[in-house]
């Protein structure tokens, strides 16, 4: 009986600091909102907006020209405008502030399913202290409320895995699929790591003896669902477009990504302020450039303008740039490396905002720390993530899964890149830094030291690479562009 | 057998939806037949459909892979330019027609330009700040019209234009002037 009473104290305890560590996080989140209020649309918030109004005025969703974007969070600005009409922006950010509380409970759910209470609880804490991710809880783009159902869907899926002979393993599966096929209907870049993050559940099972076919009996259940919460969309773009598409980003991202030049949205608005005000612009290293001594001047290839069907202007841009990336392997391969560089630089786009004085003087004053603040958290979270998870992971379908979502983002990210594609890698980096913190690195294996060792490298070369740009973007932050002559 | 139950479920749902789509599914030539009276000679499009019936129909004739040619594009757009439904104008500068409109020498949708800017002294009233949103504020770059994209004071003025109220009309001047005073001009700077 004592024994049993200690448990359930501990797991009152353990319950009571996460809510209080949840607590904290809405606190500073709705702080944080409070003093950004009322800050300026910035590049994809207008285009959102924009799309919420066409859904208001016309009653259908127009595509962008150069994209297909997933329609839920255009229309989730088009119920806030319904329900608060001018302050519907204000409502769309509460409301996102609130569904934080998903993020950062899902982080602290698998840390204590993968470890204890203790790292758990410390997830918490580096949760609410991670100034760039909090910030995303006020802009308009659709990150926050994609990660509040990502979070969950993937706690869920790690319980699934973890655990695969419990009686809820069916609902946890079909929960997965149910969250996974909404967020993709935010941002549509888990689209195919959805099927992709039940392989390690196969592969468990496999291990335990199970017969193929009840494997997939298993696994398909949750991919059914999942096809049947994206096909309503899919059906509409047959309808509309001709073509059984969910989302169709990817040409678009092709023609930016594999191209003579490139796109990394936390530099090209600094660098049009600076051009705007006679400054110098910051510019990536010398053999990263296009025009360049290794590569002479390469000349970009233009879009297929001449498509007037979406799908198939798209399809053609993706020729174009497989074609281009063929041309020019040693491009190719410099240019990855680039995207990668951007990928991890400790920016964000709270310190985008500082720079550009989108925020008004009420946070604005508060600049110096909060750029401070930030290049800690995104700088510290990567390093000691990395290491955290290299070290301590527990081989275990968590692992696979890890290691999947890590790969395909990084994958999408050597496409097009910059500080907001990373972020949903965030809550796992932030587990990997709670498990280094408390567990440190004693007694690790030499394949772990080593992973360690490789993941540190890898990510200090991508600093250097990218530090020409990256403090030029730290220096116009701290300083502020608005206040240059 | 019993196992494959939720399976089951999930197919003939799946099944169902995509059924249910081929019931509802309109070819290039139903759709046509449904916009005859719009795409007629009558000048009073809104006499067969509602505005938002109308529009929803173009939005699928306009956007199907099946080429719709630049004149016929065009024609289409004079029709609603010319009708006395604010909602048709104002959907005739949208990127559904701007992509088919004959092109100036920048690239840009020429109907669509001189309808919202063509006029001097400009409007700057209610309906002509929606028009002007709808063009030139929208997604997808010049080729379809779009310059600079929606501010926050923009967008409060374009809720009061969508209760039928004006923006303030110098302030609105203003505003616009010092937009294009701050337009970016040049190649976009990406550092390399």
């Amino acid at each position: 009986m004592k024994a049993t009473d200690r448990t359930s104290n501990s797991a009152t305890g353990f319950q009571h600091k996460l809510l209080g560590i949840l607590l904290l996080g809405l606190l500073l989140r709705f702080a944080l909102l409070l003093l950004a209020m009322p800050v300026e649309l910035q590049s994809d918030e207008a285009n959102y907006v924009f799309l919420a109004l066409g859904l208001e005025r016309f009653g259908i969703y127009f595509d962008c020209y150069r994209y297909l974007w997933p329609p839920l969070y255009p229309g989730f600005l088009r119920l806030c405008f319904f329900l608060a009409d001018e302050q519907g922006l204000l409502l769309a950010r509460v409301i996102q502030v609130l569904s934080t509380v998903s993020i950062g409970w899902s982080c602290m759910a698998i840390a204590r399913r993968l470890f204890n209470d203790r790292i758990a609880l410390v997830t918490g804490v580096l949760w609410v202290l991670h100034l760039p991710l909090a910030s995303y809880s006020h802009l308009l783009w659709s990150e926050s409320l994609s990660l509040a159902l990502w979070g969950p869907a993937l706690a869920l899926l790690i319980a699934a895995s973890h655990d695969p002979g419990h009686p809820a393993r069916g609902l946890r599966l079909l929960g997965y699929a149910l969250l996974a096929g909404i967020s993709v209907h935010l941002k549509e870049s888990n689209l195919y790591l959805t099927p992709l993050l039940l392989l390690p559940l196969a592969w468990t099972l496999r291990c335990q003896g199970t017969k193929p076919v009840e494997i997939l009996r298993v696994v398909s259940l949750p991919l059914l669902l999942f096809t049947l919460v994206i096909l309503p969309w899919s059906l509409r773009n047959l309808e509309v477009y001709g073509r059984l598409t969910v989302a169709s980003t990817l040409g678009e991202n092709v023609y930016n990504g594999l191209n003579a030049t490139h796109r990394n949205f936390d530099l090209i608005p600094v660098n049009t302020t600076l051009q705007r005000q006679g400054l110098p612009i910051l510019k990536v290293r010398e053999p990263m450039r296009g025009a360049s001594s290794t590569h002479g001047n390469l000349i970009s290839w233009p879009r297929a303008e001449e498509e007037l069907n979406l799908p198939l202007r798209l399809d053609a841009n993706r020729r174009r740039g497989l074609e281009f990336a063929q041309a020019h392997p040693g491009w190719f391969f410099k240019a990855r490396m680039q995207k990668l560089s951007d990928l991890v630089a400790p920016v964000s786009f709270l310190t985008r905002h500082l720079t550009l004085g989108h925020y008004p003087s009420s946070l604005a004053q508060f600049r110096v720390p909060l750029v401070l603040w930030s290049l800690a958290a995104a700088a510290l979270t990567l390093l000691l993530g990395i290491i955290g998870l290299a070290a301590r992971m527990p081989a275990s379908p968590a692992a696979g899964i890890f290691a999947l979502q890590g790969a395909y983002y990084l994958a999408t990210g050597s496409l097009v890149a910059m500080s907001r594609f990373r972020l949903p890698l965030v809550p796992i980096l932030l587990i990997g830094c709670a498990s280094l913190i408390c567990l440190g690195l004693r007694g690790l294996s030499l394949p772990r030291r080593a992973l360690c060792v490789a993941g540190t490298l890898s990510l200090l070369a991508l600093w250097v690479l990218g530090s020409p740009t990256t403090l030029g973007l730290l220096r116009a932050a701290l300083g502020g562009l608005e206040a240059s002559p | 057998m019993k196992a494959w139950r939720g399976h089951l479920l999930l197919l003939v749902l799946i099944g169902g939806l995509t059924g249910l789509h081929a019931l509802n599914h309109r070819n290039e030539s139903q759709l046509r037949g449904d916009l005859t009276g719009f795409l007629g000679t009558s000048k009073s499009p809104g006499n067969q459909l509602s505005s938002l019936a109308l529009i929803a129909d173009l939005h699928l004739l306009l956007n199907r892979p099946e080429p719709i040619s630049t004149a016929e594009g065009q024609r289409i757009t004079e029709l609603l330019l010319a009708s006395d439904d604010p909602l048709l104008r104002e959907y005739a500068l949208t990127t559904d027609l701007c992509r088919l409109s004959e092109r100036a020498a920048d690239q840009i949708p020429e109907i669509q330009e001189q309808r919202v800017l063509g006029t001097n002294p400009l409007p700057l009233d209610g309906p002509w700040w929606r028009e002007y949103v709808t063009y030139r504020r929208k997604v997808g770059g010049k080729q379809v019209g779009g310059r600079k994209r929606l501010d926050n004071l923009e967008l409060g003025w374009y809720r009061q234009a969508l209760r039928g109220e004006d923006p303030p009309r110098e302030a609105l001047f203003e505003h616009l002037v010092k937009r294009v005073r701050d337009a970016h001009v040049g190649p976009i700077p990406r550092g390399q």
